[in-house]
């Protein structure tokens, strides 16, 4: 019986030894958060006229600057691509900004029938996160407030100048800006490096093309130089550089070229190298110095800007307005010595009193945790009423997630002759049926900053995304660059942006999404480059994780 | 007739204590005879196995009983292989330690035999697996290319820590016989489920957030075998 006894003892415990193998790594998911870069630039390339409209054709990008080589596509390639209507760039690891060096490049934009554009950049550390606008415009379809002139003469090939003089009439359809630009005979057309273009044997000779910019539309200020609007980079007579809120005036690009060379100056002449112009002055504008109305007699000056330059130089002469005496219209003759961008400006030595301002905005939830940011598009004007009693708006444009600082989400400052009251107009996923809106003032050093309050009209929920992919059983943090959209299910809407996810946030667990109501459905989608991703009739519940199931071909790249 | 009955049942009443004591003394001196040395109770012994190699003492309480106290440690440090999960090549680099002190009382239900039922109470002092598991290729992305040590690597500790009950049976009395015993014992600790740490880092730092699921998984792994071979002497 003992011997019995112990004999099932020893089994017992011979059995409870070996405990029958689970499956270890059931359910266990490696998480990975791609790091291996921080920065990202984006940029939505859309019609400049027409927001909505895609571009026609291909977009050719090219990188250039300083720092173009830290400076990829998104997928980690040189192959810059427009994907959905939007162009992302990263900085490469290793090449990333410092406190004392940021980077600088600039990105140039070319499709067949548009203008070109380019936009520059330069991102400090921890800038994280820079969305702006490409915005391309149609040269066969402008708006009245851009004139495009076109015009060509014929070359003498033994002397390499116009065999008759060329003028051209130039000017916006609702003829604020207006020029008239009569190239002489006597004038040799000089190269970027400053040597004679010799025409070629059956050369198409010499071709001109105005672009006019009336300025007082925001399609017309979209089209300005640098993609900045009005705000442009000014060098002062001492030298000193300003960023300028420009006041309205007829802005006009002058390009030309000799049987295909780019021209960039001129040389001979009888005003000594330079091409004649004459420039109507708007009977609407203000003379700053006085106060009033210009008139015969006053002083005006021109600046430019020149291509591959950075800043608007003001020209060393000051110009007299004189009157013309059948039409009574003013006006100033300028001579062109280079060709590039021109505008009418104040007499040189009329120093008027700059106010340094600036606008911002920042988003409060009004809870304490996860409040995340929002993601959005921010319209700003200033407007003026003119003499004659027509509002006159400046545009700028906030673009990119507003978190709760303002001094770190995406603001911008300049100096401005003019003080006017800033008008918000919140866009693209902010807005007013979702947000209450205020404004507050803040000071930074010299500037006085205009500040947009949004506070959530209701208390908004909390979610949180993650990308799953299948063949690796692994969980990836969205990297900086995934864009989320969504709509409310089957209402037929078209997807609106509700976040980007950047190196700021990609380690939160949560954001929270004022657009998104508790327990309603929604369809969304994810876009990182060429891929996109729809998850269709999800139920929204407050402090949720959402798994995104991405597509093999994302996660391949990713190495999963 | 009756007297001479209760006569010889008194008799044999008184005489059945004497006639008893005189079987148990004969007992005790055959056992005597038989093992002269347990009127030395302590022994040392080194003893090695499953889950380590140590020392003992023990005390013999009485002729079934003895009393032992002992420690047994491993360590391996740095195996290190290469390994393929997911298709990615790993390196895996593994170090096993185990420093458990025992206190256990064995029980011989005879002293013709050396066989034993042993139970009692074992502290586990970090027993378990530390493995660092790093990727051995640099992943490119684009014209990219992340390092491994970009990507990071998992340090991933099993460990149990705690006082462990166990019992046991064997071979061989803790405070032998003759001069120089040998035993063998097998039994298995009953140490709960182990403790989980996950330290990642770089890109896979998120991944310390499996450590509660992974601790689930590994609740069953509660019973801890012991497999020991002793070799005791007696003082």
């Amino acid at each position: 019986m003992k011997k019995s006894f112990l004999s099932l003892l020893a089994l017992v415990l011979i059995t409870v030894a070996c405990t029958p193998t689970d499956d270890i790594l059931d359910d266990f998911q490696v998480h990975i958060s791609p790091t291996f870069y921080k920065y990202v630039v984006e940029i939505d390339v859309e019609d400049l006229a027409n927001p909505e409209t895609p571009i026609n054709g291909t977009v050719n990008i090219s990188i250039t600057g300083p720092d173009a080589d830290a400076i990829y596509n998104i997928d980690g390639t040189k192959n810059f691509k427009v994907n959905f209507g939007t162009l992302q760039l990263m900085v490469s690891k290793d090449a990333e900004p410092t406190p004392s060096n940021p980077l600088d490049f600039k990105v140039r934009f070319e499709a067949n029938g548009y203008k070109r554009t380019e936009l520059n950049f330069s991102i400090a550390e921890e800038d994280y996160y820079i969305a702006d606008n490409a915005q391309m415009l149609n040269l066969a379809n402008l708006p009245s407030s851009i004139g495009s002139t076109s015009a060509n003469g014929g070359i003498d090939p033994n002397t390499n100048q116009l065999a008759q003089p060329l003028v051209v009439n130039a000017g916006s359809a609702d003829s604020l800006a207006k020029i008239k630009l009569t190239v002489p005979t006597d004038v040799k057309f000089l190269d970027a490096d400053g040597n004679e273009i010799v025409g070629k044997k059956g050369g198409t000779g010499l071709n001109v093309n105005i672009l006019s910019l009336s300025d007082t539309s925001e399609a017309a200020q979209a089209a300005f130089p640098n993609g900045t609007g009005l705000i442009q980079i000014v060098q002062n007579e001492d030298g000193t550089i300003d960023t300028l809120l420009l006041d309205h005036a007829g802005t006009f690009d002058i390009n030309m070229d000799l049987d295909g060379t780019p021209v960039r100056a001129f040389s001979g002449g009888k005003t000594t190298g330079g091409v004649a112009a004459r420039i109507p002055i708007d009977p609407d504008a203000t003379n700053e110095e006085f106060n009033r109305a210009y008139q015969e007699g006053d002083s005006v000056s021109l600046m430019s800007l020149s291509e591959g330059d950075i800043a608007w130089v003001e020209d060393d002469r000051s110009y007299v307005v004189k009157k013309d005496p059948i039409t009574s219209e003013l006006y100033f003759e300028p001579t062109l010595e280079h060709l590039s961008y021109y505008r009418r400006k104040n007499r040189k030595k009329f120093k008027p009193v700059k106010h340094y301002l600036g606008v911002g905005a920042y988003y409060t939830p009004g809870v304490s945790a996860n409040s995340g940011s929002i993601s959005g598009s921010i319209r700003v004007t200033y407007e003026r009423a003119t003499r004659s009693g027509r509002v006159r708006r400046r545009h700028v444009r906030l673009r990119g997630n507003f978190g709760p600082d303002f001094r770190i989400n995406r603001r911008k400052r300049y100096a401005s002759y003019t003080q006017d009251v800033p008008v918000f107009h919140p866009t693209s996923g902010i807005s007013s049926s979702a947000f209450n809106f205020s404004t507050e003032t803040h000071t930074i050093g010299k500037f006085e900053y205009t500040v947009l309050k949004m506070v959530p009209k209701n208390q908004p929920v909390s979610i949180g995304y993650r990308l799953y992919c299948g063949s690796s059983n692994t969980l990836v943090s969205p990297p900086a660059g995934v864009k989320m959209y969504y709509r409310k299910h089957n209402s037929g809407a078209p997807f609106a942006h509700l976040y980007t996810f950047t190196n700021e946030n990609l380690s939160t667990t949560y954001a929270t999404f004022p657009a998104l109501e508790k327990n309603e459905f929604y369809d969304f989608q994810a876009r990182f480059n060429d891929v996109q991703k729809d998850t269709l009739n999800v139920q929204v519940v407050d402090g949720r994780v959402y798994d995104v199931i991405m597509p093999n071909r994302a996660c391949n790249s990713l190495g999963l | 007739m009756s007297k001479s009955i209760l006569s010889i049942v008194l008799g044999l009443v008184f005489m059945a204590p004497t006639v008893a004591q005189d079987s148990t003394a004969a007992k005790k001196a055959a056992t005597d005879e038989l093992y002269p040395l347990w009127q030395n109770r302590h022994a040392i012994a080194i003893s090695g196995g499953l889950p380590g190699f140590g020392l003992e003492y023990a005390y013999n309480l009485n002729r079934s009983l003895n009393l032992r106290a002992g420690f047994l440690a491993f360590t391996f440090n740095d195996f290190n292989t290469d390994m393929d999960i997911s298709g990615q090549s790993v390196n895996v680099n593994a170090n096993l330690t185990s420093t458990v002190f025992d206190l256990m009382l064995e029980y011989q239900p005879s002293t013709q035999s050396s066989f034993k039922l042993v139970a009692g109470l074992g502290y586990l002092n970090n027993v378990g697996l530390n493995t660092l598991i790093l990727l051995n290729d640099d992943i490119g992305y684009g014209d990219l290319v992340i390092d491994n040590e970009e990507i990071g690597d998992i340090d991933l500790t099993v460990s149990w820590t705690g006082i462990a009950p166990y019992m046991g049976f064997g071979f061989g009395r803790a405070v032998p016989k003759k001069r120089v015993g040998f035993g063998i014992e097998v039994g298995t600790y009953y140490a709960g489920g182990p403790n989980v740490d996950i330290d990642a880092s770089g890109m896979l730092e998120n991944t310390s957030e499996e450590e509660a699921e992974l601790e689930n998984n590994l609740a069953s792994y509660a019973w801890m075998p012991r497999l020991m071979a002793r070799l005791a002497i007696k003082l």
